[in-house]
């Protein structure tokens, strides 16, 4: 009985204290989402009145705001930012997601010398600081003379993207019977063929879910991004973070609310994936 | 510093095989630049250009330009110590060019020759690392002074006036900069705002601690602030015009009388810079009156050249505050790279901080 009663106090309190939670995580970026429909072109936080201009320009259609004299053009510097984005995050996620899924395969299935350390070894770009890790890429680019620029932001993401990869997917092998693939290779099935049609197939899920985590990762990097682009390689962050000193237009904030769009329908896409059962 | 230069030389030489292995990739990523002809790289500040000129510069020279950003000094110099390279213009500030001169990065490019040059005004040739614009072009400059609303206070001109009016009630705040206000506590002691004499910063110390109760904060975020009427009146960047001009009757902006410090970036070009030519036409370029008045205009700063002075609009180029006259160019004041002397003005500004 008491137990019940303490529940029944507990619950409208917890509850309260989960809306306010939330709240506290949500209420920013909802703020950047109004205000991307401000039309003050030099101050975001000082409100207008309601626009899509914003979005306009950004689609290259023609608003009044070009005629606004204290409004900087940059449009298209911005798009160039987002389209090195998405370039560097489709061609780092493809490569992480190989090399951390056959990783991955690997240290489960097979055992070899030094396996611990070289597990730990795949956890350390995680947790080593973004600054240090920029920093040592840099030297080392510039060391073994990789011009900077895209590749070597492929690059630079991929040493830490593989070890995300790595992780999900490995996630996803240890929940899997090793049994079935014995029993695919007495059915008669090479390595390959058990790879591809029993092993695959059932980690697939962690791979894709894997694969989207490093894809918004890739994305949203600037410590490290910073330091390995080079001529003409600005992505959308590093370019944001250059607009500090003149101030943020509301168009930035057109631009967070579309990516922030894509960012829920590729994070639902993942959590999905991930928690798909394989059938 | 030093340990990262050597870091990288000595990786250098143990890295030629790792160069070797690298050698496909690079050349991968390597053709893409030296395919293209003609190119100039610019790394500047963001929205630190008029996109326009660069448009201009291209259609007339053929030359295509890239334009990378970054958002410090500090962080540029640390990019390119560590051995970044590619870029070909860099815009630093006044004290940042002499660091880099004194690191040996900067190309003389004496574009002090070029035609058009006597037309830079002497007062902006104040690196102290070059004195004639052998290496640099000035590149635009702008005052930090007060921002402030008009209903609220019909008239300011000075730091004395600015630091009475929470004696009437009204709200005033400072940048969240250690130099920028230690600078004011120097000015208003008429000490040089580079100075490393530590009977001046007692002095510049007790200032700023007699005013702390009266400062209601430290921010960048003062516009908004000034704007909506919660404070009175803020030290701010000369940027704030833009601001002023979207709201003359609400907002003004003043060079105190007592005297402000001024910041200045300046066009360099870096030793390791791949198209030194293509730079020089640049500088060049940037430096005829009527491009550089397009780019003032657009970035509504401080012009360092009087042909292109001329050629602004008169509610610019007449205002005191964007184009001060003679006597208020001289009561403003550039920081320089103070070396060891820095540790002085952190105690000052440790102390100030924690004032209640």
């Amino acid at each position: 009985m008491t137990t019940a009663f303490l529940r029944k106090l507990f619950n409208p309190l917890l509850s309260g204290y989960g809306a306010l939670f939330m709240l506290f995580l949500y209420a920013p970026v909802i703020l950047v989402v109004v205000y991307s429909f401000n039309s003050n072109p030099v101050n975001l936080m000082i409100w207008d009145h309601f626009t899509f201009d914003w979005y306009i320009n950004l689609f290259g259609g023609d608003t009044p705001l070009k005629d606004d004299i204290s409004y900087v053009d940059s449009t298209d510097q911005l798009l160039a930012a987002l389209g090195t984005s998405l370039t560097v995050a489709a061609l780092a996620t493809i490569t992480a997601t190989v090399l951390g899924t056959s990783t991955a395969v690997a240290m489960a299935r097979y055992r070899f010398r030094m396996q611990g350390f070289y597990r730990l070894l795949l956890f350390v770009p995680m947790v080593m600081p973004d600054i240090v890790l920029g920093i040592a890429l840099l030297i080392f680019f510039v060391g073994a003379g990789i011009h900077l620029g895209v590749i070597s932001i492929v690059i630079g993401h991929c040493t830490f993207l593989t070890s995300y990869v790595f992780i999900v997917v490995s996630a996803r092998l240890a929940g899997m019977n090793p049994l079935i693939e014995s029993a695919s290779a007495d059915l008669g099935a090479n390595e390959w063929q058990t790879f591809r049609r029993v092993t695959l197939p059932l980690i697939l899920p962690g791979v894709i879910g894997g694969a989207l985590l490093s894809f918004i990762i890739s994305m949203d990097d600037l410590v490290i991004t910073y330091f390995i682009s080079g001529v003409d390689s600005t992505t959308l962050p590093v370019f944001i973070m250059g607009l500090i000193r003149r101030g943020i237009k509301p168009e930035i904030n057109a631009i967070a609310t579309l990516m922030l769009v894509f960012s829920i329908v590729i994070a639902s896409a993942g959590i999905y994936f991930k928690s798909r059962n394989a059938d | 510093m030093k340990g990262l230069i050597s870091a990288v030389t000595s990786s250098k030489r143990l890295s030629k095989t790792a160069a070797l292995a690298c050698l496909g990739l690079s050349g991968l990523a390597l053709s893409s630049t030296t395919l293209a002809e003609q190119t100039l790289n610019l790394y500047n500040w963001g929205d630190y250009i008029n996109p326009e000129v660069i448009e201009r510069f291209t259609a007339e020279t053929g030359i295509k330009v890239t334009l990378d950003t970054y958002s410090s000094n500090e962080e540029m110099l640390a990019k390119l110590q560590a051995g970044a390279t590619g870029y070909d213009i860099i815009f630093p500030s006044v004290h940042m060019q002499d660091v880099m001169t004194s690191l040996n990065m900067l190309e003389k490019t004496n574009i002090n020759k070029a035609p058009g040059f006597e037309n830079i005004l002497k007062d902006h040739l104040i690196a102290e690392s070059d004195p004639k614009g052998e290496y640099c072009l000035p590149y635009a400059w702008g005052s930090v002074g007060i921002v402030y609303n008009k209903k609220l206070v019909p008239e300011l001109n000075s730091w004395q006036e600015f630091f009475a009016l929470p004696s009437q009630g009204k709200k005033i705040t400072l940048l969240d900069d250690m130099r920028e206000d230690i600078g004011i506590g120097l000015i208003m002691n008429g000490k040089n705002v580079n100075s490393t004499d530590s009977q001046d910063l007692k002095a510049a110390q007790q200032f700023l601690l007699d005013q702390k109760p009266n400062i209601s904060a430290l921010t960048y975020d003062t516009i908004p602030m000034v704007q909506s009427g919660d404070i009175a009146a803020g030290h701010y960047y000369v940027g704030a015009m833009m601001y002023v001009n979207e709201d003359p009757d609400t907002l003004a902006y003043v060079i105190p009388k007592e005297g402000a410090t001024m910041y200045q970036e300046d066009m360099c070009v870096l030793k390791s810079a791949p198209n030194k030519s293509n730079a020089r036409k640049f500088m060049e370029f940037f430096l005829q009156p009527e491009i550089s008045a397009m780019n003032t205009i657009q970035q509504t700063n401080g012009s360092v050249n009087k042909a292109a002075i001329s050629l602004l609009p008169a509610a610019m180029r007449d205002n005191p505050n964007m184009n001060p006259p003679v006597e208020t160019m001289e009561k403003l004041q550039v920081f320089k790279d103070l070396g060891k002397g820095i540790k002085l003005y952190d105690r000052v500004w440790t102390k100030f901080r924690t004032a209640s």
